[in-house]
């Protein structure tokens, strides 16, 4: 019941922190891109926000489930599925979408680190509660019903 | 449950996990003197080396800037804040003419408008190939030939390739070279020619009138070199008391580096009593902690005695714990403080305004190593006393004392 609520409580933690990170703690550069037909679009690092948004909440669910399910298989399925998220959240602004090229800028000084890190806390915390699940419950008998 | 054997860690950790409140408290503990031990130091070390860097490149003893914009060459050089000042370049000559100055140098400064995608406000110094002695000199390394009219040499920070265009208030220009990592402010600037430099000016007017632009015999800065034998604070006083009434100012090198430093120092020291004080704290609560610990588990080391342990297993056990400890907490703060330090390192440059260059990997790591081993003698060091104690210690009255 302990591990379950602390590593739940860590892993939604950090999904909240990675999803405000681009709306209000470190938010991404401001600026917009002028297109040659007057208009104006965002830029790179608005969308690696946004993309990182998407990625703190699932992160956030993932910490939820970890409290609201009891299973020890089931929470082993949703450690290694956050994890991967944690991975994605740190793929997002390295490699994936990236953002502006200048390491000045208040993207790559302020909101990718948050969210590398963030990303890392996550992952390192989901791979040490399945580990620790599959550790304690390597010897569990499985049913059909998967309980 | 497994059944493990009874090795000295692996009781030792069962009796941490029994504890788990006390166990976190003291390893939270050995890891907040870590991440002070280890972030502090390499802030100071980058600092540090920011700071050797600058009076590396500074190779100015004088910079004469018009009255009232002293402290715009210094952000302009310490963090590149672009900044825009200017007088006559008449003001070069009649430096040089000054008792004790050995060579000048003049330096145009322009700022670059902040506007569109991924665009920044950058310093373009215009420097004189023919008579600088500052930039030059460190340049040689990055650059094979004089800058010609129509390049430029651009600080580690600015993202472009040798060989790439750059735009320039729709103007094209060659990049040549890109500087090594500085720290300072030239690492966001872009370096060009005198010649350069005034055209960039006149493009510029067509969105922002430009004082250069109207006048081409305007510079922002004359760099002075002063011949041995004669001071620094004497040569200064002169240029002051003959051009102070044409509006020309000056700012002594040294000072300036040793305000830094000055600055500096106050915080390195700051940071070092901070984990003097944290290191006796935790070596000072973890004694505490083991003797009041080791009253309560007379009675344990008893039955462990009697099952048929030796003396000297009870002090491993002991030293085993605390060495646990100590490891776990260190590992961790370690981690927390290289989560902070490493990839904020820019921000937190920008945050001190001072040069900030982040050591070589060989530094950093003696730095870990050092921290490590500081943090690490916590435990070993605070439970010496318990285990000393409880190695003397002999069955029958510590059952009757654990009773």
């Amino acid at each position: 019941m302990k591990n379950r609520l602390l590593s739940g409580i860590a892993v939604a933690v950090f999904g909240l922190l990675l999803a405000l990170v681009p709306v209000c703690i470190f938010p991404a550069c401001a600026k917009v891109i002028e297109t040659a037909a007057g208009g104006t679009v965002p830029m790179k690092c608005f969308w690696s926000g946004q993309a990182e948004i998407g990625v703190g909440l699932l992160i956030l669910c993932g910490g939820v489930l970890l409290i609201v399910f009891k299973s020890p298989l089931t929470r082993i399925g949703v450690s290694v599925m956050t994890a991967l998220a944690g991975v994605l959240g740190l793929l997002v602004p390295t490699l994936l979408i990236g953002g502006c090229e200048m390491s000045t800028m208040a993207c790559r000084m302020t909101t990718f680190p948050a969210a590398v890190v963030l990303s890392i806390l996550t992952v390192a915390a989901c791979a040490a509660n399945a580990h620790y699940l599959w550790r304690q419950n390597k010897n569990l008998p499985v049913k059909t019903d998967g309980r | 449950m497994d059944a493990k054997p009874l090795t000295t860690v692996n009781i030792s950790f069962q009796t941490l996990r029994r504890k788990p409140f006390r166990t976190t408290g003291l390893i939270v503990l050995v890891a907040l003197l870590a991440f002070t031990l280890f972030g502090g130091t390499v802030l100071s070390k980058s600092l540090e080396d920011g700071m050797n860097s600058l009076s590396k490149r500074l190779g100015a003893d004088i910079l004469a800037v018009p009255y009232g914009y002293e402290a715009d060459i210094q952000s302009a050089m310490l963090r590149g804040e672009p900044s825009t000042f200017y007088f006559d370049a008449g003001v070069t000559e009649k430096v040089a003419g000054v008792e004790g100055v050995e060579d000048v140098s003049p330096q145009l400064y322009i700022a670059t408008l902040s506007a569109g995608c991924c665009s920044y406000p950058l310093q373009l110094i215009g420097f004189d190939p023919e008579t600088d002695f500052v930039i030059q000199p460190w340049m040689l390394n990055a650059l094979d030939h004089p800058l010609a009219d129509g390049e430029i040499v651009i600080g580690s920070s600015i993202s472009a390739k040798v060989g790439q265009k750059l735009i320039f208030f729709n103007q094209t220009f060659s990049v040549t070279a890109q500087l090594d990592k500085t720290g300072m402010g030239f690492d966001t600037s872009v370096f060009m020619n005198l010649a350069t430099a005034k055209q960039v000016a006149r493009e510029s007017e067509r969105l922002k009138a430009h004082p250069v632009a109207e006048n081409a015999d305007l510079i922002s800065s004359v760099m002075v070199k002063i011949k041995n034998g004669y001071d620094v604070k004497d040569v200064a006083n002169s240029i002051l008391q003959a051009y102070a009434k044409d509006g020309v100012h000056v700012v002594v090198a040294k000072n300036m580096i040793s305000d830094i430093s000055g600055n500096l120092r106050g915080l390195t020291t700051y940071i070092f009593i901070l984990a003097g004080v944290l290191w006796a704290l935790a070596v000072g609560v973890l004694i505490i902690v083991f003797s009041v610990a080791l009253n309560g588990r007379k009675r344990e080391f008893s039955i462990f005695r009697v099952l048929g342990a030796t003396k000297s297993k009870l002090v491993r056990l002991i030293l085993c714990e605390s060495c646990l400890i100590s490891i776990i907490g260190t590992v961790a703060g370690m981690l927390a403080a290289a989560l902070v330090i490493f990839p904020f390192s820019t921000y937190i440059s920008a945050l001190l305004g001072l040069p900030y260059l982040q050591p070589s990997y060989g530094t950093l790591s003696a730095v870990a190593g050092l921290s490590l081993l500081i943090s690490f003698a916590v435990g070993p060091l605070a439970s010496i006393y318990a285990a000393v104690k409880i190695g003397r210690s002999e069955i029958y009255s510590t059952i009757k004392e654990g009773e």
